[in-house]
């Protein structure tokens, strides 16, 4: 509460003194544009006596009041050379600047609690930008990452729309938690380990990974995306830093001319990928191969082949269910502008996502953003303030109907009867449509708020606060009408259920530091000491809604015959801790940062609570020293760095180290207590120490880069679930893990200005990561839990499985290997290790320039193992379900056949259905699953519209349009038979006022 | 804004850091354990979740032993395209079966909320001897139960008799005879400690008393071989004419049934038992019906067949179903699922007879039984082979389709490898004992796995 009163006294504060003190009679116009005559966007002016200071617009335009009728303004802009130039209030200025990459060494990083010189650094950050995060039709912020930065593996688990998307920095770190970085929004912690699991109904929408906080933030309004890797610049987050940090820099406003930005953008998605499955014809022989061979009659569920289905039926199941196109809007316009020492910004943005399915479902976002800054006249006081608000829909199918496309038989019966009912076709048809009635409804609202405040009492000395609030409201219900049944079980809506879950978690975080730099000797020292405090709490109720008069009133609790309450909880966290951060730099060659940080996070039990984190960091830049500048005069930077140190984590939920009860099932018509967990009050800190090494270096000025990193980290007292056997009544206990898990890596960043022609203009980067993800150890692994999973030496992502041999011609079953020759194949014979892992991945990416268009085009690729599309597809070939055409004439089909894979079966042989389900846990079921992928494409052409002063900017989009693959399966990248991923393309202009 | 306005605030945020600052007191929705046994009030709170928790155990719900052994036995017939269920049905799980965690998992939930009870009231001074003889009772009663079924389903089985997981993620199983041991002893116990009537819950039977444990004892004896000690249970409720007798076959499962030993008491709000609900047609069959061989096994006039079997029939077919519980959705509650019932006394009563070779008495229990069926008494001149071959027959009939009785009999008779292959495509011989769950398996080395999976 106190956070938000200061939230509100520093925003009223900040605006209040938006209404300028003082008029100036003299006001400087111009424009400022390359050497191409593009308009310059935020380039600074500065008048030299005064040090009023501007912007430009995006129209390169901008108005400075000045004190006199004359004087002098220094002009810059990043990447290019700084001018100097006198003015004449009467005359409008119009001034080209030209190109300078050596410049791009004073590019600020933003660490979080403070920013460097990229020169400077001396950690591992990446960044992407507003200019690629906009080239991309995504609604997930994170998606814009894949193959742009090295360093973080980001996977879609899904392609509904709100799905999750997970982003592993390093490598993993736990065995069982997530690698969750910690995500912070204007330095305001964002989202949390356990968000979706605590807040929402249980439901089936996103069948993989839950849905994602981040899905609350447009895209559009995001100016940067950091991603902090190494100790250096981790340590400083302490006990949240292990598994990285994701810092999300909102858009700012800019001062000077008040500009008005409009864009629209409109396309469609589809599922980029199928699997080519059998016709009826191939499928019925299948399945009549495999009850010729398991020797038994046709059943009363073999509706396929018992003639209750019609024989001559032959349905492209993919193509009906999930081959439709779902439209895809986007719409913003944005308002931004100031004078002198104020600078606003207000954009609105929606977002709509549709469905591929039969029914009109879709995704909505609507998102408002409001930023404004204010700074004294004499510089001193600085204020700036964002706030974020929105609102989310989705409208879904409870299921996702991409595995029941593939395994519906190719004769199934018709999706609706000639009269549009959905078809149940005698009670033989579970028909897929059902799950379209199955309706979940989500809608969630954000509300993000944040204030910076700063003052410079002295030149050197900066005190500052950051304070932020967060809201965030999840509603959603998950319906089950009377048409999700079939009618021939007599259902009523009597007995139609409703679910309704309804979540908040409120969160404020209040932060204070000074920083105070100081010459010493022939060097700057940077001291840097800063506090935080934060608190979380989460409220959540899950209800359950039994019978209805009308299933018209199902949306509606209040009309339900019964209503329980099905789970409540409350929670609080909280997290407080003291950092500081000693920077020496001498003489602008020799750096040294320390960072530390004590924390103390409510997670733990009594004495366990509080923690010590921090990092080392050095940097040389040789290629300052004279006699390197002599042997190699092209180039210009030249930087090694080295850091070492310790960060934590401390992602779990809340109150686990309590022993304590909660309501739960009761009996004739009383409340029951049950306990929650098993206790164990001792666990504390999961660590992670990093070490990292890398070389910067820059070629002719800058126009060639090349950055190299290795980093090796290790990570101990693992906070697992350690997995119990259900005799002691849960499933696991929360503990510290006496294992070691070790991340190690290369990465290399090289981007090349190629061309910078008067119309001409080539840019390319590549990036590419190679991670080695390693259980160095675990004591007492062979008679753990973890025995069947893990094995020392191989990644986490590796298990146990049987080896399979191959199909015994007699028998025509799988054999596997029995390892201890004891005749029989058990758990005992899981022997050789399966290993799912990344091999290397990152991206390529090139924007090519001529005169008013652009074009850039990303390359995604990845080199994996892992799990087949069989590991997912556990439908067994010859039960009632259709099979890929791809295993057609692989079956064993009679004794002394030769084949690839084992005969089908109705699942009446025991033996081929033991052979088929070990199949699943052998290492068949892992392969290769490289691939390169054009991941986006944009074009976009930008000119002056008749209309004085606007521009008009046409573009073309289009992401995930090609794939190369030797992966056999839906999508390499999830590897799993969930939707794949949606091929878009979209149209769209933005004109600027 | 004055500079002088920002420096408490800072100050105060510089201060804030401390340990205490990160204090948030415990949870407004969770009780501490040491609160929870501190208070009668929140014990029986306690109480109530194992009850609620035994609920599949006890009931007929769709992965209850009754669904299950119904699937595995040659009563029913399966009517959905599940491989898990037809896997069950058909004789040919697999260690990865679904179902067969599921009887596994509520097993040994039910047995860790009875233990945790039972450490929980035990020297506890804050609770009277009355509540924690009744509590240490009924979580000993249902301990044993769920040993009991979870042996029937995977034979040698681990015995958890205390909540220290550190023991109980390495138990080894027991065999059937140990775990019928450590039952029997369990029950004896509780009888000691349960009330001796149905006071608590007046006009109903729906918590577990003395009687309920005496009728588990005379199970558990006839299972291990002690016949002279079922014989002796049973009689005890046989004979206890005050409160038990068999009634009319269609009030048989009537809420508070003078035949009822224990009854358990649905937590739905839709239907009164969940029985009923899984059996009763108003459709096509979508998971279970009876099979119709099953229903032409009944005796010629065995009211039974009429009164507890019943057909649904749409266009031109019909599916016989079982019709004990009566009724599939409802919001009144007259109908109990029960667990425990007189007319199972007389048929241990009478086995354990035919297999001491008292066969006069023996036949006797049974002439009441199929009295009450409007069948005539049995020939005189049955020999005791002839005599158990009748028990079987009658506990068919009389316990179809209830708590997995039929499968377990056929197995203990030594039947199943002659019936069950005859109607079930594929079946194999391993499948009389369910896998021990693989995902057990992998945790927990020690289990080691049944023949053949």
């Amino acid at each position: 509460m106190l956070a938000l009163m200061l939230i509100i006294c520093a925003f009223l504060s900040a605006t209040a003194q938006q209404t300028p003190k003082r008029e100036h009679p003299l006001l400087l116009k111009g424009r400022i544009t390359d050497q191409h005559n593009q308009p310059l966007n935020g380039a600074t002016l500065q008048e030299n006596s005064t040090k009023a200071t501007t912007q430009t617009d995006n129209q390169g335009n901008f108005a400075l009041n000045v004190p006199k009728t004359e004087g002098t303004l220094t002009i810059s802009y990043l990447g290019y050379q700084t001018r100097q130039l006198s003015y004449q209030t009467d005359k409008p200025i119009s001034i080209q600047l030209t190109e300078d990459p050596s410049t791009l060494k004073v590019v600020e990083v933003n660490t979080g609690y403070y920013s460097v010189k990229k020169s400077q650094l001396t950690g591992a950050i990446s960044t992407v930008t507003a200019r690629d995060i906009e080239k991309q039709p995504v609604a997930n912020p994170l998606s814009t990452l894949q193959g742009r930065i090295t360093g973080a593996y980001i996977q879609q688990t899904s392609a509904t729309p709100g799905g999750n998307i997970n982003i592993t920095i390093r490598g993993r770190n736990g065995i069982d938690a997530s690698s969750a970085p910690l995500y912070l929004v204007d330095g305001i912690p964002f989202g949390g380990p356990s968000l979706t699991n605590t807040l929402t109904v249980s439901t089936n929408v996103h069948t993989s990974g839950g849905s994602s906080p981040l899905n609350t933030i447009a895209p559009e309004d995001i100016e940067s995306i950091d991603i902090l890797k190494d100790a250096d610049a981790t340590a400083i987050y302490g006990s949240r830093g292990a598994n990285g940090v994701v810092l999300i820099t909102t858009k700012k406003g800019k001062t000077g001319r008040t500009s008005i930005e409009a864009s629209a953008q409109s396309g469609s998605s589809k599922v980029a990928t199928s699997i080519d499955m059998l016709s009826t014809p191939d499928y019925l022989e299948l399945r009549k191969l495999a009850f010729s061979l398991d020797g038994i009659a046709l059943r009363t569920t073999d509706y396929d082949l018992n003639g209750k289905w019609d024989q001559s039926r032959n349905t492209n199941w993919q193509k009906e269910l999930i081959g439709g196109s779902s439209a895809f809007a986007n719409y913003r316009t944005a308002i931004t502008g100031g004078s002198t020492n104020h600078s606003y910004l207000l954009s609105a943005t929606h977002n709509r996502q549709g469905t591929m399915y039969q029914k009109d479902l879709g995704y909505d976002r609507t998102a408002l953003h409001l930023s404004t800054g204010h700074s004294s006249t004499d510089q001193k006081l600085r204020a700036t303030t964002s706030i974020t608000y929105s609102l989310d829909d989705t409208d879904w199918a409870n299921s996702d109907l991409t595995p029941r496309a593939l395994n519906l038989s190719p004769n199934a019966p018709a999706l609706r009867t000639p009269s549009g009912n959905i078809n149940w076709e005698g009670s033989t048809f579970n028909n897929p449509l059902r799950f379209l009635e199955w309706q979940y409804n989500g809608q969630n609202s954000n509300l993000t708020a944040s204030t910076k405040l700063s003052y410079r009492p002295i030149k050197d000395l900066e005190l500052s606060t950051n304070l932020g609030y967060s809201a965030l409201t999840m509603d959603d219900r998950n319906s089950t009408p009377v048409s999700y049944y079939d009618p021939a079980e007599g259902r009523t809506s009597a007995t139609s259920t409703s679910d309704f879950g309804s979540a908040f978690q409120r969160g404020w975080s209040a932060e204070g530091q000074a920083s105070y730099q100081l010459t010493l000797g022939q060097g700057r020292l940077n001291l840097l000491l800063g506090t935080t405090l934060q608190q979380t709490q989460r409220r959540g109720t899950y209800l359950r809604g039994t019978g209805f008069a009308s299933d018209a009133l199902i949306a509606s609790i209040f009309s339900a015959n019964t209503q329980t309450v099905r789970s409540a909880t409350q929670s609080r966290y909280r997290y407080g801790g003291t950092y500081a951060r000693i920077n020496y730099n001498l003489r602008e060659k020799y750096l040294l940062n320390l960072t530390a940080r004590r924390d103390g996070t409510s997670r733990f039990g009594s004495g366990r609570k509080m923690g010590n984190f921090g990092a080392i960091g050095i940097g040389w830049l040789f290629a300052s020293e004279p006699s390197v500048q002599k042997l190699l005069p092209a180039l210009s930077t030249g930087k090694l760095r080295a850091s070492y140190g310790i960060s934590g984590n401390d992602q779990i939920g809340d109150y686990e180290y309590l022993d304590t009860y909660q309501a739960a099932t009761g009996y004739n018509l009383s409340t029951g207590l049950s306990p929650l967990r098993l206790f164990n009050p001792d666990f504390s800190w999961e660590q992670n120490r990093k070490l990292e090494l890398g070389v910067d270096l820059g070629f002719f000025r800058d126009r060639l880069t090349l950055t190299l990193g290795h980093y090796r980290n290790m990570a101990t007292s693992l906070l697992v679930e350690y997995p119990l056997s259900i005799v002691t009544g849960f499933r696991s206990i929360r503990s510290n893990l006496d294992a070691k898990v070790q991340n190690t890596g290369w990465e290399v960043e090289l981007s090349a200005r190629a061309i910078q022609g008067k119309k001409f203009r080539w840019t390319g980067s590549f990036n590419l990561t190679v991670p080695t993800n390693r259980l160095v150890s675990f004591p007492g692994l062979a008679s753990s839990t973890y025995a069947s999973s893990l094995s020392i030496g191989y990644s986490l992502g590796a298990a146990k499985v049987y080896q399979l041999e191959g199909v015994d011609p007699q028998t025509g079953t799988y054999r596997y290997t029995d390892f201890n020759g004891d005749g029989i194949l058990n758990a005992t014979d899981r022997q050789v290790v399966a290993d799912r892992r990344q091999r290397y991945y990152g991206g390529l990416d090139n924007s090519l320039g001529y005169g008013n268009v652009e074009l850039s085009f990303l390359f995604q690729y990845v080199s994996q193992l892992a799990g087949t599309f069989r590991s997912q597809y556990s439908q067994m070939p010859g039960t009632l379900g259709n099979q890929p055409r791809a295993y057609q004439g692989k079956y064993w089909t009679k004794p002394g056949d030769i084949a690839e894979l084992q005969r089908p079966s109705t699942g009446a042989n025991s033996a081929a259905a033991l052979a088929w389900s070990n199949y699943q846990l052998s290492d068949a079921v892992i392969s290769d699953a490289n691939f390169v992928r054009l991941k986006n494409v944009s074009v976009s052409y930008r000119n002056r519209t008749w209309i004085k002063g606007t521009t008009l900017r046409l573009f073309a989009q289009g992401q995930n349009l090609l794939t190369f693959t030797n992966y056999f399966g839906l999508d390499p990248e999830s590897a799993n038979s969930t939707m794949p991923l949606l091929r878009t393309y979209t149209l769209g202009l933005q004109l600027t006022l | 804004m004055k500079t002088q306005s920002y420096l408490p605030i800072l100050a105060l945020l510089f201060l804030a850091s401390c340990e205490k600052a990160i204090e948030v007191g415990g949870p407004a929705t969770q009780l501490d354990a040491e609160n929870v046994y501190g208070s009668e009030t929140t014990v029986k709170a306690v109480v109530n979740n194992l009850y609620g928790g035994a609920n599949s155990l006890l009931c007929g719900t769709s992965s209850s032993p009754t669904t299950l052994g119904a699937f595995a036995s040659d009563e029913t017939e399966i009517y959905l395209n599940n491989i898990e269920y037809q896997q069950v049905a058909g004789g040919q799980m697999v260690a990865s079966n679904a179902y067969a965690a599921s009887i596994w998992n509520q097993a040994y939930l039910t047995i860790y909320s009875a233990n945790v009870l039972i450490e929980g009231v035990t020297d506890n001074p804050a609770i009277s001897r009355a509540l924690a003889d009744q509590t240490s009772g009924e979580a000993l009663f249902l301990r044993a139960y769920a040993h009991l079924m979870a042996s029937n389903f995977y034979g040698a089985v681990p015995l958890a008799l205390s909540t220290d997981y550190r023991t109980n993620t390495r138990l080894s199983r027991s065999s059937p005879a140990q775990v019928l041991a450590q039952a029997i002893a369990d029950l004896e116990t509780a009888i000691t400690l349960l009330p001796t009537d149905y006071t608590a819950t007046p006009g109903e039977r729906i918590r577990i008393t003395a009687h309920a444990a005496r009728a588990l004892l005379a199970r558990a004896n006839l299972y291990a071989g002690h016949y002279q000690q079922a014989i002796d249970r049973s009689t005890e409720l046989i004979t206890n004419t005050t409160l038990f007798g068999l009634q009319p076959l269609n009030d048989v499962f009537l809420k508070a049934s003078r035949e009822a030993i224990l009854q358990y008491r649905t937590n739905s709000t839709t239907f009164p038992t969940a029985d009923g609900n899984q059996f009763v047609l108003t459709g096509r069959p979508t998971l279970i019906a009876l099979r119709q061989g099953f229903v032409d096994g009944f005796e010629p006039g065995d009211q039974r067949r009429t009164n507890w079997t019943a057909r649904y029939t749409l266009g031109g077919e019909s599916w016989p179903y079982p019709n004990k519980y009566k009724i599939k959705t409802a919001t009144m509650l007259s109908e109990h699922s029960t667990p425990l019932r007189l007319a199972e006394m007389y048929l241990i009563r009478a086995e354990a007879q035919a297999r001491l070779d008292q066969l006069a008495p023996a036949r006797a229990d049974l002439d009441v039984i199929r009295q009450r069926a409007g069948l005539g008494p049995l020939p005189n001149n049955l020999d005791r082979e002839q005599l158990l071959e009748r028990v079987l027959a009658e506990r068919r009939s009389e316990l179809f389709c209830e708590n997995a009785h039929r499968w377990v009999d056929l197995k203990r008779f030594g039947k199943a490898a002659q019936v069950l292959p005859a109607i079930k495509n594929g079946w194999n011989a391993r499948s009389l004992l369910f896998p021990v769950p693989l995902s057990e398996n992998t945790v927990n080395p020690n289990l080691g796995q049944n023949p053949d999976y």
